[in-house]
């Protein structure tokens, strides 16, 4: 089943190794309803989080996780390290190699590091974030999300609204969904829609309302400020006014349709704090369930000889 | 260089090739192994015969070659494993003075069929319900690395409560005491019970562990490269406990 020693992409995934996850993470979720919340499969190892790139829920999601699996942790931040002297990537790499790590998380802003790290390195690389590439763990765990509300993919609309263009989120969930059977539409301006969409089997929408007729579940992306130097829109309000999330537009889906976001929001920006906040608002759950799929996939890649 | 023995022309090949050949045939046709126990030592026909009339009566030339090249054998069939579920129901109630304040929890997934099997004959005995449950052990196992294939997780279910109850725990076979080890600090993370009991279908011996069975279903002699399969369902109609031993 799970053959390679590292997690890069959903798209190098076998629909076979991403249920693998998913069921491995339900019977983690399990645990993680118990009183004692920790189990021992990791003790001694060491999982260092090697994060260039400012990040809440995913480090602190994996820390979280390796903890509860017995594992240590370290966490790199690149404020206090090396790295601001001058220091190159393959060479922190190797030095926390030297150092006896067993896992590697790494979030950086160019793709393809992770690929690199991956050949550099015999130890366990788990992409948390590449750039505009691919941002694996949170896919799974949209998944698994889904599942737990849906009970299946197969045959679902998934309506991903606003920065595909920016965002690693989108394209890992574009591949997920696609490989278990789902319909994908993308419903953004054309600014914001990559180039390479016409390559995937997928529906592009440029207005909201249509999009978002009869999708089973709703996934507003953040919207990246940080990235948006070219003009790709106007304003904000007037982004909110064409493809924010508002409960209004929200009737459009399904009635049982469950809106999700891989945070952090921009609250009245791409979606309203009454649908953030709403009770078809999922995305507390994600958090949760984003815990169980990182134990998971930490676990399963220990498992992985080497 | 052929002879003509006859006059049909017809070319035979040379008499000490015939024979030889005739010899080897002959010899095939009236090989019988040397009788090997499960173990696969020599000299152990007597302990070939414990049970064997099952496997070997009615189909000889299937239990002829199981024996040579697979050593299959049935150790218990449906009724003994029937007898042996009744008998510990008994033990277990006998030495615990009635099932008040006991839980059966099955290690997953041998013991689980096992544990409601007792569970079911328990009841019978007591005319009370008795609380099941499963435990799922890969997260506490010591050999996440040393196995070839993936780890496959279970259903974890703890029904009640296990804070000062006695918990027996249901495995299928008792091999190394390693699961049951991972059993325990598995169960220890749900509470703290007052006594923590095992019952095995199969004792199969070479303990790693300062482990024992309280009650137990049958007791095997093996050798380390054996196998036992245990095949047990919920109704118990096609149940065996067979021993594959490896050469």
């Amino acid at each position: 089943m799970f053959k390679a020693k590292d997690l890069l992409g959903i798209k190098e995934l076998t629909t076979e190794e991403i249920y693998h996850i998913l069921d491995t993470a339900s019977n983690f979720k399990d645990v993680l309803k118990r009183d004692i919340k920790k189990v021992p499969p990791l003790r001694g190892r060491t999982v260092v989080n090697l994060f260039f790139e400012p990040s809440t829920r995913t480090r602190i999601s994996f820390e979280l996780a390796a903890k509860r699996l017995s594992a240590d942790v370290i966490n790199f931040s690149i404020t206090t390290s090396s790295v601001v002297k001058g220091e190159t990537l393959k060479d922190t790499a190797l030095t926390i190699k030297a150092l006896g790590a067993d896992f590697v998380v790494i979030r950086h802003s160019s793709a393809g590091v992770p690929h690199f790290l991956s050949r550099l390195l015999d130890i366990s690389v788990i992409n948390a974030g590449d750039g505009a590439n691919e941002h694996p763990t949170q896919a799974l765990l949209d998944l698994f999300t889904v599942l737990s509300y849906k009970r299946k993919i197969k045959g679902l609309t998934i309506a991903i609204i606003g920065d595909i263009t920016h965002s690693r989120v989108a394209r890992s969930n574009i591949y997920a969904f696609t490989k278990l059977g789902a319909k994908v539409r993308l419903i953004c301006p054309p600014t914001l829609l990559p180039s390479e969409v016409n390559n995937l089997e997928i529906e592009v929408f440029n207005n909201l309302e249509e999009g978002l007729k009869k999708a089973d579940v709703v996934m507003a992306l953040r919207l990246q400020l940080e990235r948006q130097s070219k003009g790709f829109f106007p304003t904000l309000e007037e982004y909110f006014n064409l493809y924010g999330l508002t409960s209004e537009r929200l009737k459009l889906a399904k009635d049982d349709a469950i809106v999700m976001h891989p945070g952090p929001m921009n609250r009245g920006v791409e979606i309203e704090s009454d649908v953030a906040d709403g009770p078809q608002s999922v995305i507390l759950e994600q958090v949760t369930n984003g815990l169980a799929v990182r134990m998971a996939v930490l676990y399963l890649l220990a498992g992985v000889k080497k | 260089m052929h002879r003509k023995i006859f006059s049909t022309g017809k070319v035979f090949p040379p008499l000490t090739t015939v024979l030889i050949l005739y010899y080897y045939v002959f010899s095939l046709l009236t090989f019988k192994p040397v009788p090997r126990d499960w173990k696969g030592n020599k000299d152990c026909a007597s302990q070939l015969t414990i049970n064997s009339s099952t496997a070997s009566a009615s189909t000889p030339f299937l239990s002829w070659t199981q024996k040579v090249f697979f050593m299959t054998k049935k150790i218990m069939d449906n009724d003994d494993i029937i007898r042996a579920i009744r008998r510990m129901a008994h033990e277990i109630v006998e030495k615990n003075k009635g099932i008040e304040n006991i839980c059966l929890v099955g290690i997953q997934k041998g013991g689980v069929v096992l544990a409601r099997r007792l569970a079911s004959e328990v009841e019978m005995i007591e005319d009370t319900h008795i609380d099941v449950g499963a435990l799922d052990i890969t997260f506490y196992r010591d050999d996440l690395n040393t196995k070839e294939e993936q780890p496959i997780v279970k259903k974890t279910d703890i029904p009640c409560t296990i804070n000062n109850k006695t918990v027996v725990l249901v495995d299928d076979v008792l091999y190394t005491g390693r699961s049951i080890r991972a059993a325990m600090d598995a169960l220890i993370d749900f509470g703290r019970p007052a006594q923590i009991q095992l019952a095995v279908l199969i004792d199969r011996g070479h303990r790693e562990l300062p482990i024992r069975a309280d009650y137990v279903g049958k007791n095997i002699p093996t050798s380390f490269n054996d196998r036992v399969e245990v095949f047990l369902e919920e109704k118990g109609k096609k149940d065996k406990v067979v021993l594959v031993s490896g050469q």
